[in-house]
């Protein structure tokens, strides 16, 4: 095993791979600085700013460390959730940016799920267990329309995810859940959006005296499970080996007996499925219901996640885990009288700076390399 | 039953709500014809979308504002470019900085110059009645009356449409853009300037966007409001360039198809108030999209981009 | 008059010195030919000549002016046109808009004036004897008519010196008759021409002196008749390049694949091979020769699964073979080395270890119900790489950081370990060097005596006479020739790959 570690180390090396580290840390120290720069030239504190933002985002302890610690942690499930439903079709070599739409499909399920009478009186682990169940399938077929139609058809998966979120949109607020919809509560309850779900749906707190709720461990399971899925199984083989060939048409691995078709379908199904999910965490564990109107945008936010942790399940966990930390740390930063959107402004920066990836290499070869002559 | 009426007014509809998505839709047919990706389309509409805004509420004119939408659309561009040209970046990962970008930072300046959240004042626009390009005679007259009070933008939009398709397909210059997305290295032997051409393209194509944005904000609306406005018309540009066949006029189609939607709902409200209020809106809504669906999969299912499209450009030797 | 020279150029890259202190002259109005194996360095010396790269050191003179050459329009500038191995076409384009790319006629100074453009175009193709079509798209011609426009293209500029590179490696023999019939024309007019080729008859026909290039370096200049092939491959090679190929004789058996009447349409709707039947026998090799397209990858791609045969039918171990994939037809028995190793081959980005095991990951001891056996993998590749004499033996490397011929080896040491009864060799040796080659040879020989029945498609004569048991010469799609090598001699062979003559025995 050790011998293994050790040889994987060497011709990582081979490659500088501590440098695919360095990259993303120095994107996200350089746009910390950039944003510094940005609120300076705004009339207002930097310092100020990044103290507060990082003292409520749960990194850190300080006043109130246990909630913010809690919401962080909430956040990091379900931007994994879509971040892992943009990273796995993308190792595939899929651009499939449905994550969206799946998303909702998760909530809405969940929150149907969650009222319905059959179920309503089931105990909590029954309850929860099989919405998470129909939630996943629900997802994943949502996913499959477009995982079907590109793998049998060859229809750019781009362009159907994108079709698939608006229409998962509209005909969620556009028809099931307005007033009247089939899914709406009834107006005589005075809720608007659909019935709350049973308490039995809702999702044990893990952490008493915060929100945290089983979602997360959830998450770290399923990503753990993405894991050894792409890096234990045949599976997750053959996926990467389409990811690297896709370009060329994947002839090598259909030569060496991969079923592409079947492949493609079934990562997009995963895809689907997970961030599905993360629709059903937001349903079950904040907010009871499908609301009238749900501002949503994990989807997108999910594929910067994924840019930054570069497609692979841990670096996805630990993006989420920091962009989950600016969401969290976003409500403090106020007091500095910076609006709260102001952490989606780093993430973009930090992805900018991913992108200009070569730069990056760029200077930082240079940085490492004249250290290198100073010692000689 | 005014016929005419009808059929002009769901006309104008359509063209009035394809504006913006058309400019999006053909700032991506311009940029990825050279060969560059811009899924920032929906971030650059939002931007310029604000910065029109501030324009016109700093200098009280809509053409102030249409110029610092411009402005912002050049200097988007601008950035995309430099990753993605200059230091052959991945293109999605910058589109996508640049749309995570203007999710949050559009909030950010709304507070601080405007002070307020979600929305800014109501600046003059052109789709001011005041401000509508009038030509009367055309008002009864079927089909044709639909352009009898139309804004700038929607005849900006259409105008666009031909001049890119002539531009592309039968000058200098778009011979070689498209040459750029292609093959790009075969165009460089040629002496081709690949890397300033594609500099062009992706600015260009920006700016295009830009004009998109500005629509939404002073064409007929009046003011910026921060949910709702792009919100996706950025993506819908993208699909509606994918469907057009990476074509200008193409694009055209598409967007009129996704546009359909309004229509739709205005017509069926018209004619059959009944039945139209039986059909959840959502229905309408979506119809489009699945639409746009069906007919990839009745059409030959492949949509061909350009063959260099989305690859980054690295000169050898 | 001189035309080009070249002093001390300097050329390195990552892993090799390509140009080491190369200096040579060339006449106007020569044919002059550079010739070298892969990788000697002659594509890298002209793409400096035309501005692709940049030397590291050394100087170029230009009809006797010292010449910057930064891009390739400085190049053109100074009448300096290539014709590239890998043509420089954009396929959806007409020929008139690849002609005049970067120089188009104008209409009011930025409208592009396409009537003028083919015009221009005609007159041209007329003055030089170069038929095309000036408003087909490229991707609808043969591969001869494409190399012409790529002609075209830089005689538009005014070039005086025209260099080619490897232009007959894609070209039938008719056309690469004609290819020639231009190059004489062109030299009648003037023009200064350099050929780069590994070919050594063509070299020896067409040219008027010969410069050989070997590692980098520049071997010796001769002229064409103070030489021969012999002496040239010598110079190329440092040694005798007859390769000792073990001649085996074995009894064949039962036919182990067969395809009767296979007629199979290429993408583009053109029927590359038509009609074809033959079988292969247990520890028999059938060679396939003929120039590169003449329906070789048509039958390769239908054998695969890739493409569909329109007629006729393909059998492998005495079974039919229908709506096949990879995968079906590899199950039944069939092992398939390539010369596309970095498409078809290995995955580049995967390590040694994990481009050994392709085709066979789904099997025990690899991976048991869907897991991977990371240990069961690593021994094997280990054993595997050491038996292949791969070189580093490093299962952890990945497969785009080793050489050609390691690379090769890698898919041969997966290919024959899987459990087969028929190969399929399409053009092994190509790219490799001399080394590479031998042991190339020698393991298709071992497969031979294991009673593996081969189907060995390939472009260089002395390997089919070589190692083949039968030979088929397809020509045109169809098989014209079927011999053995006792009863044919490389010039017949070669006759037969032209079209010129058939054997087929009845």
């Amino acid at each position: 095993m050790k011998e293994v570690f050790g040889r994987i180390f060497i011709h990582r090396r081979e490659e500088n791979w501590w440098m695919n580290l360095l990259v993303p840390i120095t994107s996200i120290i350089i746009a910390l600085i950039v944003g510094a720069i940005f609120i300076a030239s705004t009339g207002r504190d930097p310092i100020l700013a990044y103290k507060l933002m990082f003292g409520a985002s749960g990194f850190v302890p300080g006043p109130y460390f246990k909630t913010h610690f809690a919401e962080m942690l909430l956040y990091t499930a379900l931007f994994a959730s879509t971040g892992l439903a943009f990273a796995l079709p993308a190792r595939a070599g899929l651009f499939s940016i449905g994550a969206e739409g799946q998303f909702l499909v998760g909530m809405i399920t969940a929150a149907f799920f969650g009222f319905w009478k059959p179920l309503y009186n089931l105990p909590s682990f029954i309850h929860i267990t099989i919405i998470f169940a129909i939630v996943i399938l629900f997802g994943g077929l949502w996913g499959l329309i477009a995982g079907f139609l590109k793998a049998k058809k060859g229809i750019n998966e781009t362009i159907i995810t994108i079709m698939l979120n608006w229409i998962a949109f509209h005909l969620i607020e556009g028809w099931l859940v307005p007033t009247g919809g089939p899914l709406a509560a009834d107006v005589s309850t005075g809720v608007s959006g659909t019935p709350y779900v049973s308490p039995s749906a809702r999702l044990p707190v893990i952490l008493p005296g915060t929100r945290l709720n089983i979602s997360i461990l959830v998450m770290l399971l399923v990503i753990y499970l993405a894991w050894f899925l792409l890096y234990r199984t045949v599976f997750g083989y053959e996926i990467r080996a389409m990811g690297y060939t896709a370009i060329t048409n994947m002839e090598a691995p259909k030569i060496g007996g991969v079923n592409t078709e079947k492949r493609i379908m079934q990562i997009m199904f995963m895809g689907g499925a997970i961030a599905a999910l993360g629709g059903s965490f937001v349903v079950l564990g904040f907010l009871g219901q499908y609301p009238p109107v749900f501002e949503g945008g994990y989807g997108f936010d999910g594929i910067a996640v994924a840019l930054i942790g570069g497609n692979e399940p841990v670096g996805i966990l630990l993006s989420s885990m920091l962009i989950g930390g600016l969401r969290t740390g976003a409500t403090a930063v106020q007091l500095a009288r910076i609006p709260k959107t102001f952490p989606a402004i780093i993430e973009g920066l930090i992805v900018a700076f991913i992108a200009l990836n070569e730069l990056i290499r760029y200077l930082l070869s240079k940085v490492l390399l004249r250290k290198k002559e100073g010692v000689a | 039953m005014n016929w005419t009426f009808l059929i002009n007014q769901s006309i104008a509809q359509i063209l009035d709500f394809a504006a913006p998505i058309l400019f999006a839709a053909l700032g991506g047919v311009i940029s990825e014809n050279a060969g560059v990706v811009n899924i920032a389309l929906e971030g650059i509409m939002r931007f310029a979308a604000f910065f029109g805004v501030w324009g016109a509420f700093v200098s009280k004119s809509p053409w102030v504002g249409l110029l610092w939408g411009i402005g912002i659309g050049a200097l988007l561009g601008a950035f995309h470019a430099y990753i993605t040209v200059k230091w052959a970046g991945d293109q999605i990962v910058s589109g996508v900085a640049i749309n995570v970008v203007a999710a949050g930072g559009i909030r950010y300046f709304l507070e601080w110059i405007f002070k307020t959240t979600g929305y800014s004042p109501n600046v003059t626009y052109f789709g001011d009645p005041a401000r509508l390009i009038n030509l009367k005679f055309l008002e009864n007259i079927p089909v044709l009356g639909a352009f009898a009070h139309l804004h700038i933008f929607i005849w900006l939009s259409l105008i666009l449409v031909f001049v890119l398709h002539f531009l592309l397909y039968h000058t200098v210059l778009g011979l070689r853009i498209r040459a750029v997305g292609e093959y790009p290295l075969a165009a460089e032997t040629l002496g081709v300037n690949v890397l300033r051409i594609k500099w062009f393209a992706v600015i260009l194509g920006s700016i295009i966007a830009a004009l998109g944005g500005v629509a939404l904000s002073l064409g007929t609306m009046s003011s910026f409001v921060e949910t709702g406005m792009a919100a996706g018309k950025g993506f819908i540009g993208l699909a509606a360039m994918i469907f057009g066949k990476w074509t200008p006029i193409g694009a055209m189609w598409a967007t009129f198809l996704f546009a359909s939607a309004q229509v739709l709902q205005f017509l069926l409200q018209a004619i059959a108030k009944g039945v139209a209020t039986k059909i959840p809106v959502g229905f309408y809504l979506a119809l489009p999209y699945i639409l746009t669906i069906g007919a990839l999969i009745g059409v030959v299912g492949k949509a061909v981009a350009p063959a260099a499209d989305g690859v980054p450009y690295k000169k050898e030797g | 008059m001189e035309a080009l020279r070249v002093e001390n150029i300097v050329k390195r890259f990552p892993n090799v010195l390509a140009n080491d202190n190369v200096s040579l002259s060339i006449e106007k109005g020569e044919i002059f030919a550079i010739v070298g194996e892969n990788g000697a360095g002659k594509s890298t010396l002209m793409k400096i000549v035309y501005g692709l790269y940049l030397p590291d050191s050394g100087n170029i003179y230009v009809f006797g002016k010292k010449a910057n050459l930064k891009d390739s329009r400085d190049a053109i500038n100074l009448k300096i046109g290539m014709v590239h191995q890998e043509f420089m076409l954009i396929p959806r384009f007409t020929v008139t808009e690849n002609v005049v790319l970067g120089d188009e006629p104008k209409k009011f100074g930025f409208v592009f004036d396409y009537n003028k453009a083919v015009k221009e175009v005609k007159e041209l193709s007329e003055k030089y004897s170069l038929t095309v079509d000036p408003t087909e798209k490229v991707e609808n011609l043969p591969v001869g008519i494409q190399q012409r426009v790529e002609i075209l293209k830089i005689l538009r500029r005014g070039a005086e010196i025209l260099i080619f590179d490897e232009p007959t490696a894609v070209l039938t023999p008719e056309e690469t008759e004609e290819l020639f019939k231009t190059l004489r024309k062109l030299k009648e007019a003037g023009k200064t021409i350099v050929f780069i080729s590994h070919k050594l008859s063509e070299v020896m026909e067409i040219a008027d002196r010969i410069a050989v290039m070997r590692r980098g370096k520049v071997q010796g200049i001769v002229k064409k008749e103070e030489t021969n092939e012999r002496e040239l491959a010598k110079m190329m090679v440092g040694r005798d390049v007859v390769l000792e190929i073990e001649r085996v004789k074995t009894e064949p058996g039962n036919v182990v694949f067969e395809v009767k009447d296979l007629a199979v349409k290429n993408p583009r709707g053109i029927i590359g091979l038509k009609d074809v039947s033959f079988k292969v026998r247990e520890g028999e090799i059938v060679a396939i020769a003929g120039v590169e397209g003449n329906g070789q990858s048509e039958l390769v791609n239908a054998i695969l699964g890739f493409y569909k045969p329109i007629k006729g039918v393909i059998s492998i171990a005495g079974k039919e073979m229908k709506f096949i994939t990879p995968y079906e037809i590899r199950s039944k028995g069939l092992a398939y080395i390539t010369e596309d190793r970095k498409r078809r081959g290995l995955i580049l980005q995967y390590r040694a270890r994990e481009n050994i095991i392709l085709g066979k990951h789904t099997l025990y001891p690899f991976s048991k119900n869907g897991i991977m056996n990371d240990a069961a993998i690593d021994e094997y590749a280990t054993r595997k790489l050491q038996e292949f004499d791969v070189r580093p033996p490093e299962p952890y490397m990945k497969a785009v950081n080793f050489s050609g011929g390691n690379q090769q080896k890698i898919i041969l040491a997966r290919e024959l370990s899987m459990d087969h009864k028929f190969l399929l060799a399409s053009q092994p040796t190509r790219g490799l060097d001399v080394g590479a080659m031998e042991f190339v040879y020698k393991w298709l020989i071992e497969e031979k005596k294991k009673g593996i029945g081969i189907l060995l498609i390939s472009l260089e004569l002395s390997e089919v006479m070589g190692l083949a048991d039968r030979i088929l010469v397809l020509y045109k799609g169809e098989i014209v020739g079927e011999t053995t090598p006792e009863n044919t001699t490389e010039e017949e062979l070669g006759e037969m790959m032209l079209g010129l003559k058939r054997k087929v025995l009845q």
